[in-house]
């Protein structure tokens, strides 16, 4: 299997974007990636979408973008993975350039979310879940994660407030992140005062909702060297996928991400690299309780010790582990569909020393989490800067 | 309250403490009908279980038409269900022990329902 190289990243803003179509925002990300890279024509498309066909009524993404950006005949398809979707558009496009069948392909993660009415977008987004078993009890997302997030507080004697340090982090990134969704910050006392959505999941344990796309280029080597001479190159070294049992009820250990485990090791083990190698994790934190259970499940934590893990080894940009370094789901914003390939934006940019003031210091390497459903499908990467 | 404490001494619901339900292991149907199949996915996998388990978890879900209670309830035998709750959040915790109800809701054609076991039984719990 050859290395894979990223070429260009492109995003737009999080936000609500009422009067533009789904195609035209990704379109718009997809532009700014090709610029990035360099590049005009790729082999192939990859769409990362979840819940157009339900909401604005579009299927069939793949040539539409494809058309709209290229005028030409070029391979697309659209990749459904819940709101691993755009983690899971990376890992393919990722598996055709690495297999020698492609030698540069573009990616996109697209959603529109804004300007749905509620019920509307709550069931399209309950679709992630396992109908027969939980949509059938009224589980909507929200609900699961507070099921979780309330064994979670029970077994290991633990607060509300130990999981402030997610939403305080993540808000203050997004402070500085002029794509993000929520720039407002959030202190503890927002953290602890806010409205009960689903108890005990309050409204800064959950992420924010918007439209959004953001888009990669990713190239074999021997393109990448050609059109990046004198530019950083970020390679991908790792990218797994696990998945788990839909529902929560029949997972072996609902507090623990199976496929989370799954998928972090096998990455780490083709990457060649230990935890303690990961300068920053784009993880998933839909909910700030998915967050906790992703640094456990992955190996960060000890079980029942991530919240004091975030406190003690600091996952701030200058801490030990930094985490959504850029505001994350919860702050950056939740366009699900795409946040897998915000995710992967956000960790080149820092890999090439182009955040800004959102910059860790230094990093080499970074690992990137998206997660479908309450831990379903789990789609792992790993970025490296190249020597 | 003086009714729900004869209810629990009656011996009719010492009887009823037999009743067993089937649960579907290929799709999660929990009926209280006796089945060789399942109706809902004709599996043949079908495993009698108590209907009684306590709660696993459990939230207050606030919608604009009102609050309910979603949960997750561990039945006696090891098998954990996602259901609704009819009772109020307040009066709940994890490890309180429930008892399955035949859904009889008119407006409710799906989903599981259980409810908290009488005072009786929850003093006996402690």
């Amino acid at each position: 299997m050859r290395n894979v190289g990223i070429l260009g990243v492109g995003q737009i803003p999080v936000g609500k974007h009422e009067a533009a179509t789904i195609g035209a925002l990704a379109a718009r990300a997809c532009r700014a990636a090709l610029d990035d890279a360099g590049v005009t024509e790729v082999d192939a498309v990859f769409v990362g979408n979840m819940l157009s066909a339900e909401v604005t009524g579009q299927s069939h993404l793949g040539p539409l973008i494809t058309s709209a950006v290229f005028h030409d005949h070029t391979e697309s398809v659209a990749i459904n993975a819940a709101c691993g979707s755009g983690g899971a558009a990376v890992r393919q496009a990722a598996l055709a350039v690495s297999s020698g069948v492609y030698d540069v392909v573009l990616v996109v993660g697209v959603e529109k979310m804004t300007g749905i009415p509620r019920d509307r977008l709550t069931r399209a987004l309950a679709s992630a879940a396992d109908f027969e078993r939980e949509v059938t009890n009224e589980a909507s997302f929200v609900g699961l994660n507070a099921l979780l997030m309330q064994r979670y507080l029970y077994e290991y004697n633990a607060m509300r407030l130990d999981f402030s340090v997610f939403a305080e982090v993540a808000h203050h990134n997004a402070t500085t992140n002029p794509n993000a969704r929520l720039r407002g910050g959030c202190e503890q006392e927002d953290y602890l005062t806010a409205r009960m959505v689903a108890d005990p999941i309050g409204l800064y344990d959950a992420s924010a909702i918007g439209d959004g796309a953001a888009a990669v280029v990713l190239a074999c080597p021997r393109y990448a060297a050609r059109s990046r001479k004198d530019k950083v190159v970020v390679d991908l070294v790792g990218s797994a996928c696990a998945s788990d049992t839909l529902s929560l009820q029949e997972r072996r250990d609902p507090l623990w991400l199976d496929a989370v485990e799954e998928s972090t090791h096998a990455a780490l083990d083709q990457a060649g690299l230990y935890h303690d190698e990961i300068d920053l994790f784009e993880l998933h934190d839909a909910f700030t309780i998915i967050a906790a259970l992703s640094l456990e499940s992955g190996g960060f934590a000890s079980r029942g010790m991530a919240t004091k893990f975030a406190h003690q080894q600091g996952i701030h940009r200058q801490g030990k582990l930094p985490i959504s370094t850029f505001g994350g789901l919860k702050a950056r914003g939740h366009p699900v569909g795409a946040s897998g390939t915000y995710q992967i934006v956000e960790a080149t940019l820092q890999l090439r020393g182009e955040a800004g003031v959102n910059q860790v210091p230094s990093p080499s390497v970074a690992m990137t989490q998206n997660i479908g459903g309450t831990g379903a499908t789990v789609v792992t990467h790993i970025l490296k800067r190249s020597a | 309250m003086a009714t729900v404490l004869l209810e629990h001494l009656h011996p009719v619901q010492h009887r009823a403490s037999h009743r067993r339900l089937a649960l579907c292991h290929d799709c999660g149907r929990l009926s209280d009908e006796h089945e060789l199949t399942c109706q809902c996915c004709s599996s043949e996998g079908l495993e009698l279980v108590p209907h009684f388990g306590e709660i696993y978890s459990y939230t207050v879900v606030h919608q604009d038409s009102g609050s309910f209670v979603l949960a997750l309830i561990r039945l006696t035998g090891g098998s954990l269900v996602t259901a609704r709750i009819h009772a109020d959040g307040h009066d709940l915790r994890i490890g309180l022990r429930v008892q399955f109800e035949a859904n009889k809701s008119e407006s409710v054609s799906r989903g599981l329902f259980f409810s908290p076991m009488g005072i009786t039984n929850s003093y006996l719990n402690q």
